[in-house]
């Protein structure tokens, strides 16, 4: 009986090839996948699929009767002198955050790798870097907000060191709020390479750093020629993903400055929300919202490339 | 074969359950009907500010209408308009609306609105009621007011030797004073964050109407005023004096009520429920009095108020049930009481206010308010918020000197020019 049901398939596999049964073959991985297909195409794809629909008419959600009225919503968004210059701050705000997001995460998890840190202060430092990660970004918006304000305690600290701090306007001025708001974006998201870059490090085979000694590299050379070599996967991966992510970041900005002062702070996800939520055009917005995506993708794209090429390696 | 009926069992229970989840959110809105009874949904923002006494109105509605019931939906004002836009598109709107005025526009022109006058027809108990017309239809009737009035420290105001100002000149004169005799306090405050752009009408405009200024021009609107400039340069002036508190770019309201309630502000123009807020903190000795107006004026001054507002769906299947619990709530009798609760001013104007619980410069406010004449030109004009961002955006430039007043409202009445027309 065990016998006749093992050879049952074969038996039927190996007689006609009907379309059933090619399906059977190479359809179960499919049937696997489809309930997360489903619920995603149902969470995601139904809204992406809106917004570009609703970019291509004249009036969308406010007006039911709305008519196709081709790319005049692009061309009116392209032309809109905010709008690019909303997608400039948003270049900024994310190449800026990016570049210190590294910088910082990896200086944090050299120091966190050092042998030469004893044991009980590298537990203590690991927590303590990893504070601002545990806070939610209105959390930090209010705190920094406090932080921040003229009379608060950044001012008072400057003027005890000597600094000339006596009123700086952080967020309120023209000048230091796009500088201001990137620092502390860089504050909420370091540890996130720290974190990811340390386990790198852990990862590296100790044999590597033996053989440079005995070529007789030093610390600095070892680093160029072993570390980084070695945490470059790691290192492209998180950057493209922390681009997409900081280029879409909008509750810390509106939070902090609603945009502002003047325009100084409108990125890309700000200008969206504007032209929504307080114009109610959201023809116009959803057509930014597409060119926004429509870079996201070109950065989703090239994280999948960079992948897919560390996956090849192994 | 039992391996791969069992996959495929799954996948189907999976799908099934999906599709009852599905079917479960759709019918969301038709539940609460059953045995006979209408359950009428009221999405507003009052809940925690009125005190419990808009849960006592709701158990009064249902003992005195039998059938009738009323579940109160309750979320923040800030998110209260987009879930209402949001909800009309995809038809899921409650049947009793929380309105601010200057939401009613934009509501009405996306067909969220019923038109009241055609519920209300033969109603008393109503007509007397202020309310905001769009599309020559009432849409909205207020049910209480909140007005803004001048919070003074007293105890600052002592110690720099000067009196609650009621003019201009004696307010720069009085803020000049408590910068002189004490560093420590900011004589003043703007709240003129873009993130919630309410300060420009709350604590700019209220001045420029409280000397009976207007920007309105029939359906439009016009800037280009010399009054409003002159208030305009009057604010930046007082600014480059550095009486003005700093941050004003990214100041919010609460901010302002904040640095005024620990003492750190002496003068503030902020909304009457805030005597409670301010008096529960008991940190500052404080009084309140009227905007100042413009020297030399004479005239009745604009009351700047703001409202809590109710209006029905369109799209109710119950309006008429809706109706009446408007009408119960628009009562003198509960009016007066909701207004009392939440230290507002009742719309109905037979109502009594119950002022035995009133703190006394919550009473000073309301004789303020009946002396005044209520103003709020931003109703009846669209995308009023985006109408107040972009004032800022020019006001914060006008103060921090960068452009002069003429220059900002110049280009601020193009921004306006396209909103409106657009609208």
């Amino acid at each position: 009986m065990a016998n006749s049901e093992l050879t049952a398939p074969a038996r039927k596999g190996s007689g006609r090839r009907t379309p059933l049964n090619s399906f059977r073959k190479s359809g179960t991985p499919y049937l696997f996948v489809a309930p997360s297909v489903l619920v995603l195409m149902l969470l995601m794809g139904v809204p992406i699929v809106l917004v570009i629909v609703y970019s291509f008419v004249e009036r969308a959600v406010t007006n039911p009767d709305f008519s196709f009225v081709g790319f005049d919503n692009y061309t009116a968004v392209l032309g809109d002198p905010r709008f690019i210059e909303s997608l400039w701050h948003t270049l900024v705000f994310t190449a800026g955050s990016v570049v210190a997001h590294l910088a910082l995460g990896l200086a944090f998890a050299l120091v966190l790798n050092s042998k030469y840190m004893p044991k009980g202060l590298r537990t203590t430092l690991r927590s303590l870097f990893i504070v601002p990660w545990l806070f939610t970004i209105a959390a930090t918006a209010v705190l920094w907000r406090l932080i921040l304000h003229p009379n608060g305690a950044l001012n008072m600290v400057l003027q005890a060191l000597g600094f000339d701090a006596a009123g700086i306007e952080w967020l309120s001025s023209h000048d230091l709020a796009l500088p201001t708001v990137i620092a502390v974006n860089i504050w909420a998201g370091y540890p996130l390479f720290m974190i990811s870059l340390l386990a790198g490090l852990q990862s590296i085979s100790p044999e590597l750093y033996e053989a440079a000694s005995i070529d007789r590299a030093g610390k600095v050379k070892q680093f160029f020629h072993v570390t980084l070599p070695q945490l470059k996967g790691t290192i492209i991966s998180l950057m493209l993903l922390d681009a997409i992510w900081t280029s879409q970041q909008f509750p810390l900005i509106w939070l902090l400055t609603g945009g502002g002062p003047v325009t100084a702070t409108e990125v890309a996800p700000t200008y969206i929300y504007k032209l929504a939520f307080s114009r109610y055009d959201f023809a116009q917005a959803s057509a930014a919202a597409v060119i926004v995506l429509l870079i996201s993708l070109i950065l989703a794209a090239l994280y999948v490339r960079s992948n897919a090429k560390s996956a090849k390696k192994g | 074969m039992r391996r791969r009926f069992s996959k495929l069992g799954a996948f189907a229970g999976i799908a099934t359950a999906s599709a009852l989840v599905l079917a479960g959110c759709a019918s969301s809105d038709a539940g609460g009907d059953s045995g006979g009874d209408v359950t009428l949904e009221f999405a507003q923002w009052w809940q925690p500010e009125a005190n419990g006494q808009l849960e006592a109105l709701v158990e009064e509605f249902e003992a005195a209408n039998p059938g009738i019931k009323v579940e109160l939906q309750t979320g923040p004002y800030g998110d209260t308009k987009n879930q209402l836009v949001a909800g009309a598109a995809s038809g899921t709107l409650p049947d009793l609306i929380g309105l601010d005025g200057n939401w009613v526009y934009d509501l009405t022109k996306q067909g969220v609105l019923a038109d009241l006058d055609e519920l209300s027809a033969g109603s008393e108990a109503t007509g007397s009621i202020e309310g905001v017309e769009v599309d020559g239809a009432t849409r909205m009737l207020n049910v209480v007011y909140a007005t803004y009035v001048l919070f003074a420290n007293t105890d600052v105001l002592e110690a720099a030797g000067v009196d609650v100002p009621t003019t201009w000149d004696e307010f720069a004169d009085a803020a000049r004073a408590i910068k002189a005799s004490n560093s420590d306090v900011s004589p003043t405050a703007l709240p003129l964050s873009l993130e919630s752009p309410v300060g420009i009408k709350n604590d700019v405009l209220s001045w420029y109407w409280a000397s009976e200024g207007s920007f309105r021009d029939g359906e439009g609107a016009n800037l280009e005023s010399d009054d409003l400039g002159e208030l305009l340069d009057y604010f930046a002036e007082l600014n480059g004096e550095g009486l003005v508190a700093p941050g004003i770019a990214n100041m919010l309201e609460q901010d302002k009520v904040e640095a005024f309630a620990s003492g750190q502000t002496g003068m503030i123009v902020s909304a009457t429920p805030h005597v409670n807020v301010i008096g529960e903190r008991d940190q500052v000795n404080f009084t309140v009095g009227a905007i100042p107006t413009k020297d030399g004026f004479s005239g009745t001054p604009g009351a700047t108020y703001a409202s809590w507002g109710v209006g029905i769906a369109d799209s109710s299947e119950h309006k008429e049930e809706a109706w009446k619990f408007v009408e119960f709530m628009l009562s003198a009798e509960q009016n007066g009481a909701l207004g009392g609760a939440a230290n507002m001013f009742p719309a109905n104007p037979d109502s009594e206010l119950d002022q035995s619980e009133m703190a006394e410069n919550s009473a000073k406010a309301f004789e303020i308010w009946k002396q005044g004449k209520p103003v709020d030109e931003f109703l009846g004009l669209p995308a009023a918020e985006q109408l107040q961002r972009t004032l800022i955006e020019q006001v914060q430039q006008i103060l921090s000197g960068d452009v002069d007043a003429t220059t900002g409202l110049s280009a601020a009445q193009k921004e306006w020019d396209a909103i409106i027309q657009g609208g």
